[in-house]
């Protein structure tokens, strides 16, 4: 079973004159622990289609599943707390939230999966350590480095171990050092927890952390 | 290397947010610090101005109450038309006192001259200036009469002609102590005792002997009450016989006649202090208001993030609410603390205001209060609905 199934997927933003096609009958799917590198020039649809992945937007057309759930049959209610139990999320920026610290912002993700408080914790400090920023556990988000805030973020995406992660061109503000450190991680997170990673991006130097290359142009996959 | 999905992961699994999300969601939606304290200050303030306001109106009210329906007095006979000590209509003839007393259930019944006096201090002040107030006198047969001070602070109650007991408030306005001389519409008196809980704010009570009242007003043989005594489970019966026999005076148990007291003293300003008290708990629900709407606009993409995640609405709007309770109840109770601290203070450096603080108004100001900020703080929780997840996607 793969842990994400987009079968024929279309979409139209924006209304009347305005409306254009965001995605044309997209396919694509990801097992677990793969990682699909989803690359395409600027609007090209790639963040429409993580929305629609994660639910946070409907498709028109098609059908999205994700680890055996079809996300359009469910009510917003229950859509919202699969959201938080099977998806996972890498910003562009990484926007960790600046009242908690960084240990407390990778445990939120794990509490509002449904996990309770101490084990969230504990689970979120294994997961800073395996990221080798356990040192950082106790700052705020303000006093850390770009690539320290995306491996955080990296952390906070995987902590609840979720079917699917959802990567906005996480990369794109880093240095190249700091970009490849955050790929790697996020890829061998991906592989040991068993999650599906679509990795959206401009920067075919990731292609190496990927097991696979999508490119989608004007809303349609080549 | 793909690998098969998880069975750790079920899909269809719904499961509520763990018991750590709400407190790690206050903890990240919480306000600045300082900005939180100027809010808690600013609620403090505005519960402090409504705790005055009821202290201030309780003192007067608790000061005719304690008077009035103090023990030993169970009917206030009044001329008609009179129901209450602090406005009268008339006077009545001091002879009926005698009759008063032979009626069957009577244990004793005293007159009282209740008039307006102007009092002054012997000496003038320093700069020459004199000082005068008027006050509240009562006129009552010293030194064994019905309806003397109540409550006695130092020295003591009148006990001859040229004694008088005033109010502390009016002593420290008069800036007068035990045994010094004062003029009370010219008469010459002697300060015996100070008495509490007798200042009604506009005013103040001064008791002195019925003859001295009479002289100092030129209302000779005549009251404007008579309290009466009676005995044990007769005050019913009593009150019947002296309307059967006196037609045309108007009997009310003390209890009653301190209401009808309170009412008259309340009647000029509770409607000004329940509009003031209302705009106090006005500004209280719109510094909520504030506050809420501002951590609203400020955090609208940490709040596209966390819905992104998988937060509600509802969990985002109850963490909200709870933030701004949790400062309404912390400014109100500080409040409570300061109106504490404001008492004390003025009863012992500035007695002529004198606050009654009971611990209803207290619970009850913080009540009101934080049901004042609890919707003030649901008000602005409709523009979450209005952000849009997908906020978190862009840069």
């Amino acid at each position: 079973m793969n842990a994400l199934e987009l079968r024929g997927v279309s979409k139209t933003r924006g209304l009347g004159a305005h409306a254009t096609r965001a995605l044309e009958a997209v396919t694509l799917e990801a097992a677990a622990g793969e990682v699909v590198l989803l690359e395409g020039p600027s609007g090209s649809g790639k963040t429409t289609l993580l929305a629609i992945a994660a639910g946070l937007l409907t498709a028109d057309q098609g059908e999205v599943e994700v680890a055996g759930a079809v996300l359009g049959r469910m009510s917003p209610a229950a859509l919202r707390r699969w959201r938080a139990q099977q998806v996972g999320f890498v910003f562009q920026r990484p926007r960790l939230l600046e009242g908690l610290s960084v240990l407390e912002n990778v445990a939120l993700a794990a509490t509002l999966a449904g996990m309770a408080r101490a084990p969230a914790t504990q689970e979120a400090a294994r997961l800073l350590e395996e990221l080798g920023v356990e040192a950082l556990s106790a700052r705020r988000p303000s006093t850390l480095s770009g690539g320290e805030e995306q491996r955080v973020s990296v952390a906070r995406s995987l902590v609840h171990r979720p079917a699917l992660v959802l990567a906005d061109e996480p990369t794109a503000s880093l240095d190249w050092a700091s970009g490849q450190a955050v790929a790697s991680h996020l890829q061998r997170l991906a592989r040991e927890r068993r999650a599906a990673v679509v990795l959206s991006t401009h920067d075919l130097r990731l292609e190496p952390y990927a097991d696979r290359r999508v490119r989608l142009v004007d809303g349609c996959i080549r | 290397m793909p690998q098969p999905a998880s069975p750790a992961h079920p899909a269809t699994a719904s499961i509520a947010p763990g018991p750590g999300h709400a407190s790690l969601l206050r903890t990240a939606l919480r306000s600045r610090p300082l900005r939180g304290s100027v809010v808690t200050i600013g609620l403090a303030i505005s519960s402090l101005l409504v705790l005055v306001l009821l202290a201030a109106y309780r003192s007067p009210m608790q000061g005719v109450r304690s008077y009035i329906a103090q023990p030993g007095l169970d009917l206030w006979v009044s001329p008609l038309g009179t129901d209450n000590l602090i406005r009268t209509a008339g006077f009545l003839p001091l002879h009926i006192v005698d009759d008063l007393r032979e009626i069957p259930g009577v244990r004793g019944a005293d007159p009282l001259l209740r008039v307006f006096v102007r009092a002054t201090p012997w000496r003038r002040n320093g700069h020459g200036h004199e000082r005068n107030v008027m006050l509240l006198a009562i006129g009552y047969r010293v030194p064994m009469g019905l309806a003397g001070p109540p409550s006695i602070a130092t020295g003591g109650a009148p006990e001859g002609e040229i004694d008088v007991t005033l109010d502390r408030a009016a002593a420290f306005r008069l800036g007068l102590g035990l045994g010094d001389t004062l003029r009370v519409n010219d008469r010459l008196v002697r300060v015996a005792g100070i008495t509490r809980g007798t200042n009604l704010l506009a005013t103040q009570f001064l008791f002195f002997d019925l003859a001295l009242g009479e002289s100092a007003s030129g209302l000779e043989d005549q009251a404007s009450f008579f309290v009466v005594r009676t005995a044990e489970g007769e005050q019913a019966a009593v009150a019947r016989r002296i309307r059967d026999l006196f037609p045309g005076l108007a009997v009310y148990s003390s209890d009653e006649f301190a209401r009808n007291s309170v009412r008259e003293s309340a009647a000029g300003f509770v409607p000004l202090l329940a509009l003031i008290a209302l705009l106090g708990v006005l500004a209280a629900a719109v510094t909520v208001t504030l506050l809420v709407q501002n951590l609203v606009d400020e955090r609208q993409s940490d709040l596209a993030v966390l819905m992104a995640m998988g937060a509600s609405v509802r969990s985002i709007g109850s963490t909200l609410v709870a933030h701004a309770s949790m400062l309404v109840v912390a400014g109100s109770l500080l409040g409570a603390v300061l109106a504490c601290a404001l008492a004390w203070s003025l009863d012992r450096f500035l007695p002529t205001i004198h606050l009654t603080l009971l611990p209803l108004d207290l619970f009850v100001t913080v009540a009101v209060f934080s049901a004042a900020g609890a919707v003030g703080a649901i008000s602005p929780l409709w523009r979450l609905g209005r952000i849009d997840p997908l906020e978190a996607f862009r840069t």
